[in-house]
């Protein structure tokens, strides 16, 4: 008794020259560099490029913070996403618009802001230096830099997910005699995991890219704040091919992490 | 189990906004429909019930549990109450299949297959476990959702609307399956519709909701021939109104001036010399047998007739002006041959007359 499936609707015969043109044009702009770097960075040299100690630091650290800044963005985004997706309160929309500030802010504005705060002589710098805890230009700086960019993405999808499960579904759990948390855990969470996938992978992929607000806040300290983007910028400045191919891993991870995302994406909409 | 308590004891209030829920409502009756047009407040009676929605004061028990009681500070969490609601929509769990909907309704004993298949064939659907609620149709999503209710073993079963996201074909067959299937479980249940044939089909007690307050409670008979004011008639469709003047009570009748004729209608109380409406629906607006003498009858002439399905509904017009509306079967309409224009002699009877208040004057109290 299901309903049968729909044609797709008829959109008119062909495709008009200012679509081919515009996309050859696009493509140019966005493919040709990428593609250009590929075949620049597939070198001979490519693997003794990467095995370099400078290259593998700064790979280790990138995935290590990266993981870690995602993890602790699960932990405290969820709660928040939850709490701006269900609850009305005064100043919401507030809120709301502060966790997305971060998308907008220029990441270098983000490090000096991050700076003024936990900074040695920051406004919090002092009592942290006073319980021997110092951020600035530590793996903790770079952690915590991801976060300040990243973790906005993760929370904006996942108050979207949550959203989109309907209040009504968790009234009839309560009915039940399933608690909230019950509730949460087996009705809300696992109808909103699709977003949960799509908000992770997106602050990942803004965590992995992030070099501004780290540069400025920790410095480019080998093994200890200096992961892949500011290690490619560092290997610029001495050697091209290093950079080339640190930029091709980040590059190719980028790509994998997209195609992953684009599968998320096509899982929700057959999911019922 | 009852002992005596009534099925449903409401006395509460909720403001929201400019609208006030405020229905006072004592009833033994195990099958009782809320029934009132859209924007009255039966869902939200229902919620406040489930423990969804909380009353600014008052109580309500059901079956001697006092769920939510103001002035004692007592509101138990809707997962305390043991209400089975079906919400409008089914809200089934897209991502648990049919058997583990149910089995989520189970209240402590967890993992109990028997219980659950037990379930799933009370409402007829052994063998569909496996399936998720979108590989069911509207009418199989229904009874996942009833047998999920039902998992939790209620007091009370509360259904919202619960034909109307299904086809007119399947809400028939449902309708029938439906009241059958409460019968067999037994469970009390608290009905909300604004059809008043599913009420009739599914309640022994109708509930009249307006504007958030209870208007009238009676059977679908009480409704449908003597509804409590003027408004419960346009409700019901009891939709001719005849306006007239009464010159005798006697007993439990009075007697109504009306264009000109003198009409016996129920209606203890009244004062001679009062004006009174009398409402009378379109199936009780009778024709006599073919042939039959006209002494006596309403002289009227057919302005129009409407098909409905299988019913014409004729508007007529009295030598006074007034408008009737009249409803005849498609068989009686085609044996006396009837087409606007045309004269007819209609017949009211006593017993099908019903007084409207229109405002509470004239109208004794406690009818």
């Amino acid at each position: 008794m299901a309903a049968h499936p729909r044609p797709r609707l008829h959109r008119g015969r062909g495709i008009s020259l200012v679509q081919v043109s515009a996309t050859v044009v696009v493509l140019v702009l966005l493919v040709l560099p990428i593609a250009t770097l590929l075949v620049r960075a597939a070198s001979p040299s490519l693997l003794s490029n990467l095995l370099h100690p400078a290259a593998v630091d700064a790979l280790r650290l990138s995935l290590v913070t990266t993981a870690i800044s995602m993890a602790l963005t699960l932990l405290l985004g969820t709660p928040v996403a939850y709490l701006l997706a269900r609850q009305r309160f005064a100043g919401m929309r507030w809120l709301d618009a502060l966790i997305d500030m971060p998308i907008v802010l220029p990441p270098v504005v983000a490090g000096v802001s991050l700076l003024l705060v936990f900074g040695r002589r920051g406004l919090l710098g002092g009592l942290l230096d006073d319980a021997g805890i110092h951020l600035a230009f530590t793996t903790a700086a770079v952690v915590m830099a991801q976060m300040f960019v990243a973790s906005p993405y993760y929370i904006r999808t996942m108050k979207g997910g949550f959203s989109a499960v309907s209040e009504r579904l968790e009234a009839v759990s309560w009915t039940l005699g399933k608690s909230r948390a019950q509730t949460f855990w087996r009705v809300t969470l696992p109808l909103a995991l699709p977003y949960l996938g799509e908000g992770l992978v997106l602050a990942w992929a803004r965590a992995l890219g992030e070099f501004g607000a780290t540069i400025v806040f920790e410095g480019s300290l080998q093994g200890r704040t200096r992961t892949m983007p500011l290690a490619i910028y560092t290997a610029l400045e001495q050697d091209l091919g290093s950079a080339l191919a640190l930029s091709a891993v980040l590059a190719v991870t980028a790509f994998a992490l997209l195609v992953s995302f684009r599968f998320v994406l096509s899982v929700r909409e057959v999911a019922p | 189990m009852s002992s005596g308590a009534p099925t449903l004891d409401l006395d509460f209030e909720l403001r929201l906004g400019g609208f006030t829920l405020g229905p006072t409502l004592s009833t033994h009756s195990r099958r009782v429909a809320l029934f009132g047009p859209s924007g009255s407040g039966k869902s939200l009676t229902l919620e406040v019930i489930a423990g969804l929605a909380r009353p600014d004061a008052g109580r309500v028990r059901v079956l001697g549990n006092v769920l939510f009681d103001a002035s004692a500070r007592r509101d138990l969490s809707p997962q305390d109450r043991r209400m089975g609601y079906v919400p409008q929509q089914y809200h089934l769990f897209p991502h648990m299949s049919a058997a583990e909907n149910v089995r989520y309704g189970l209240r402590g004993r967890a993992g109990s297959d028997a219980r659950v298949r037990e379930l799933l064939g009370v409402v007829g659907l052994a063998g569909l476990e496996r399936r998720f609620p979108r590989q069911l149709s509207g009418g199989q999503q229904q009874r996942v959702a009833f047998a999920r209710a039902l998992a939790g073993d209620p007091r009370l079963l509360l259904l919202d609307e619960p034909f109307s996201a299904l086809d007119e074909v399947v809400r028939i067959q449902l309708r029938h399956y439906l009241s059958e299937m409460l019968e067999r479980i037994g469970t009390p249940t608290l009905l909300v519709t604004h059809d008043l044939v599913e009420a009739t089909m599914l309640a022994d007690t109708l509930v009249v909701l307006r504007r958030g307050s209870v208007v009238q409670v009676g059977s679908g008979e009480d409704l449908f021939l003597r509804p409590a004011d003027a408004g419960v008639a346009d409700l019901v469709g009891m939709s001719n109104r005849l306006h007239g003047t009464v010159e005798d009570v006697r007993d439990d009748s009075m007697w109504v001036r009306w264009e000109g004729r003198l009409l016996r209608a129920p209606g203890a109380g009244y004062r001679p010399g009062s004006t009174v409406t009398l409402g009378v629906r379109p199936e009780n607006v009778l024709l006599p047998p073919l042939g039959a003498p006209t002494d006596g009858l309403v002289p009227t002439t057919i302005a129009r007739t409407v098909q409905e399905g299988l019913s014409f509904r004729l508007g007529l017009t009295t030598e006074a002006g007034t408008a009737l509306e009249m409803l005849l079967s498609q068989r009686i309409y085609r044996r006396y041959d009837l087409r606007p224009g045309q004269r007819l002699g209609v017949r009211l009877e006593p017993h099908y007359l019903w007084p409207l208040a229109v405002s509470e004057a004239g109208r004794p109290a406690g009818t």
